[in-house]
């Protein structure tokens, strides 16, 4: 299922060449430069009315095949017309064969950005090529096209006008060569309509950078764990490539070892210290603002922030959102928390995750007591969080799992902590101590989470106060959200789930 | 590119040490320094992590003995400058980003250090300058970027604020209407009971923001201390809906809560007002009633008087 190392050129090219639309025979280029991003894609379904003028047998500027097959003839491919939504890799009876060279593709695909209408698929290639991505409801029939102009070797297209919580299948490339992907490999499904309940799975790895055995062998017991349940999007809570977030270490540490996820789900990022080392979140540059696509305007749900540094997104009933401890100004009037008190009072959505990289509780190898950028989160961000209802915080930073009780008010030292902050200090297990519950009558509680041993193990004393379990092993965490249940469970490096709770909402 | 670049060579130097807490890494820095005290790569890693740290006075020190063991290392000018003005050296950060711009003048952050240490001084135009430049110079300036631009304008003077003003509407124009900076925005508005103005702001936030219960609220406020009591009703009432519209478990959040409560407070504020507007007009109305009533009264009077003195000076008729 997963592949350990990245996809080298020559898979990529042998994939391009069982491609199901294969290139064959003469006829005109592919016209690549008459669709904008997003904007081309025709169709089965395709998107809004026929334009006013459409059934006056000329074809307007503002007509497509698309929209108004009336006057401008149809879409299909084999009435001889290269439409917008044909190439010569997925068309060649009407585009004709294929004339570029094949594309050599260094990185990716991944996805970005991912909402219930839209996606970015991004990628890397060896040389400047114009960017397209073919992509439709099966591997036969990738019957839209987007592109973006230009040519360049870092990819980024925008696919829009899709339908929420569907599966489409896409291949990508440049418009005048055979396409990559196209395959059972290379898919998405889109974000369930916003509010709507759908069982969702999301996968969380912590200070994964190391490009080493371990991160590998956390990445084979997660896949081996979730198997063909898939994964509907994944988190990683910063330090996502040792030892200072450079693109070269990027590419060892992620793009090397999860292709087989990447290029099927969305991962959606937050900075850690480590990648801050090449970065600027004051000025969004460096590798790690480089490689990542992360809204600013509320792309995918949520109040705008006007910044990749920080933001939220919507899936189905979960409200996320990302928050920056390393290099954003986590002042309570600063910027970050201005934003924060706006999207969550704008949120309607009954689950509620926060993840950032510096933990507000720990004892691993960092120590939430004495160190400024986890106090400051606790101190500034929590307050915030749990008058709007937070259910879960997720972060990383020190290098193992720590699992908090279930938790209100806690905003000082470990020594501080005192029963009345503890909403409930069992295990919450169904099957032991019982879930840990919501109820209108008592709606505070959420849980803490350090999952930052998804590459390494650095000990630490591993006893704060508030830490219902902390372990020093390797693993990452699950989250299965259905309904009004949580699930989260702690699944190691060798697949044994090591810990597991339960939020219900009564 | 920048001081980053020493940043990754000290984090690449430091790989045995880069793990454990802060402090333990500081000791161990401590331990190799005993040895060792003038390498100026371990002081500056040192200086970096008391940075980290917030601990800015030893930051200072640190960065300040490593370049004097290796002034040519990169981009360490630029973090002493920055640790100089967190530990409150506003001067001495101001020296220094001068230096670090004077070799490259095109430093967004030397900028942005420089602009900061001149209002903690009080020079408000070059600070103006400086954070200007600062967001020419970025690419993709962050909001934080305009809203201490336009703070530092509007600290320059009343006559400034209007340049602060057309500050964040550039920031608006490139990042989008965000809440950060329509707020600060209707607060400048706000500061010279230019109401008007402040309304016409919360129009060009996005829907999600502006229907928003919070955001209603807000409004009802700008409203009321406009004189706009009906409008400011009216808002007020979209508010409570609104809030009444999110899910029962959102409602009841301690935020939620907490914000129904300032709806009610600010209910009674605004009837409060109405009362006493109801009161005035009352007031008014009968003032108008009353003038006439006063004055026909007065005639009366007089003209009884008159008939009264009339009838007695009159001469009495012969029989």
């Amino acid at each position: 299922m997963q592949r350990s190392l990245s996809v080298p050129a020559v898979v990529v090219l042998l994939a391009a060449a069982a491609w199901p639309g294969g290139c064959g025979g003469d006829g005109e280029e592919t016209n690549a430069t008459n669709t904008t991003s997003g904007q081309g894609g025709v169709g089965q379904g395709g998107s809004g009315g026929s334009p006013p003028g459409c059934g006056d047998a000329v074809c307007a500027p503002d007509e497509t095949c698309a929209n108004c097959e009336a006057d401008c003839g149809s879409c299909a491919c084999g009435d001889g017309d290269c439409d917008a939504n044909e190439l010569c890799s997925t068309c060649p009876d009407d585009c004709g064969a294929c004339t570029g060279d094949p594309i050599v593709v260094t990185r990716g695909p991944y996805l970005q950005r991912g909402s219930s209408d839209s996606v970015v698929v991004r990628w890397r290639t060896a040389m400047p090529r114009e960017s397209v991505v073919a992509w439709g409801p099966s591997t036969i029939a990738l019957t839209q096209v987007a592109t973006t102009m230009g040519p360049t070797t870092e990819h980024e297209v925008s696919v829009t006008g899709m339908q929420p919580d569907t599966k489409y299948n896409y291949a990508f490339g440049a418009p005048d060569a055979d396409l990559v992907g196209g395959d059972d490999e290379h898919y998405v499904v889109t974000a369930p309509v916003t509010g709507t309940n759908k069982a969702t799975r999301f996968w969380a790895i912590g200070d994964a950078g190391t490009a080493d055995q371990n991160q590998a062998n956390v990445r084979d017991a997660y896949l081996a764990y979730t198997a063909a349940r898939g994964t509907d999007l994944w988190l990683m809570l910063g330090d996502n490539a040792y030892n200072s977030g450079t693109d070269n270490e990027y590419q060892a540490a992620v793009f090397d070892v999860y292709p087989s996820i990447l290029n099927k789900s969305v991962v959606w990022a937050t900075l850690g210290n480590h990648d801050g080392a090449s970065a600027d979140s004051g000025a969004q540059s460096g590798p790690y603002y480089d490689i990542f696509t992360l809204p600013t305007q509320g792309e995918a749900g949520g109040v705008p922030s006007g910044t990749e540094a920080y933001y939220s997104f919507d899936y189905g009933q979960i409200h996320f959102v990302c928050l920056d401890s390393y290099d954003s100004d986590t002042n309570p009037n600063g910027d970050m928390m201005t934003w924060l008190q706006s999207d969550l009072s704008a949120n309607a959505l009954p689950w509620l995750v926060a993840f950032w990289h510096h933990p507000p509780y720990s004892k691993g190898s960092h120590d939430s007591d004495s160190e400024g950028g986890l106090i400051d989160m606790r101190q500034d961000a929590l307050p915030i969080l749990e008058a709007h209802g937070v259910d879960l915080v997720l972060g990383g930073h020190s290098h193992a799992y720590e699992r908090s009780m279930y938790l209100n008010g806690h905003y000082g030292n470990s020594g501080t902590l005192d029963n009345t902050m503890i909403i409930d200090g069992g295990d919450g297990r169904a099957s032991g101590d019982g879930a840990y519950t919501r109820t209108m009558s008592s709606v505070q509680g959420a849980v803490y989470v350090v999952a930052g041993s998804s590459g390494k193990t650095s000990g630490g004393s591993l006893n704060h106060a508030a830490m219902f379990l902390s372990l020093n092993e390797l693993g990452s965490v699950v989250v299965d959200v259905d309904g009004n249940t949580m699930d989260v469970s702690f699944i190691d490096d060798g697949g044994v789930e090591q810990d597991w709770f339960s939020i219900v909402k009564m | 590119m920048r001081w980053l670049t020493l940043a990754i060579l000290l984090l690449l130097a430091s790989v045995a040490s880069a793990h454990g807490s802060v402090q333990e890494r500081i000791d161990d820095l401590d331990r190799r320094l005993a040895t060792q005290p003038d390498d100026p790569e371990l002081l500056a890693e040192r200086g970096a992590l008391y940075a980290l740290d917030e601990q800015w006075a030893a930051a200072v020190r640190d960065y300040e003995d490593a370049l004097d063991a290796d002034p040519t290392l990169p981009g360490l000018e630029h973090r002493l400058a920055h640790a100089a003005y967190q530990s409150g050296d506003a001067q001495r950060a101001l020296e220094l980003s001068a230096r670090v711009l004077a070799r490259e003048p095109r430093h967004a952050d030397a900028h942005l250090v420089r602009a900061r240490a001149h209002l903690a001084l009080g020079h408000h135009a070059e600070a103006v300058a400086d954070f200007a430049r600062s967001i020419q110079l970025s690419e993709t300036p962050s909001p934080r970027s305009y809203r201490e631009l336009a703070k530092a304008q509007a600290a320059w003077g009343a006559d400034h604020v209007d340049e602060a003003l057309a500050s964040l509407r550039d920031g608006m124009q490139r990042l989008g209407p965000l809440v950060s900076l329509v707020e600060t925005a209707i607060e400048l508005e706000e500061a010279r009971d230019a109401h008007a103005a402040a309304l016409a702001l919360v129009d060009l936030l996005p829907p999600l923001v502006k229907d928003s219960p919070l955001w209603r609220l807000k409004r009802a406020e700008l409203l009321r201390r406009a004189g706009r009591l009906g409008d400011s009703d009216a808002a007020l009432r979209g508010a409570l809906a609104a809030l009444d519209a999110l899910p029962q478990s959102r409602q009841a959040t301690p935020a939620m809560t907490d914000l129904r409560q300032q709806i009610q407070d600010e209910r009674k504020t605004l009837d409060a007002l109405q009362r006493e507007e109801a009161a005035a007009a009352l007031d008014s109305e009968k003032r108008r009633f009353e003038w006439p009533l006063v004055a026909a009264a007065a005639l009366m009077l007089a003209l009884a008087l008159w008939y009264l003195r009339s009838r007695r000076s009159s001469p009495p008729r012969s029989a």
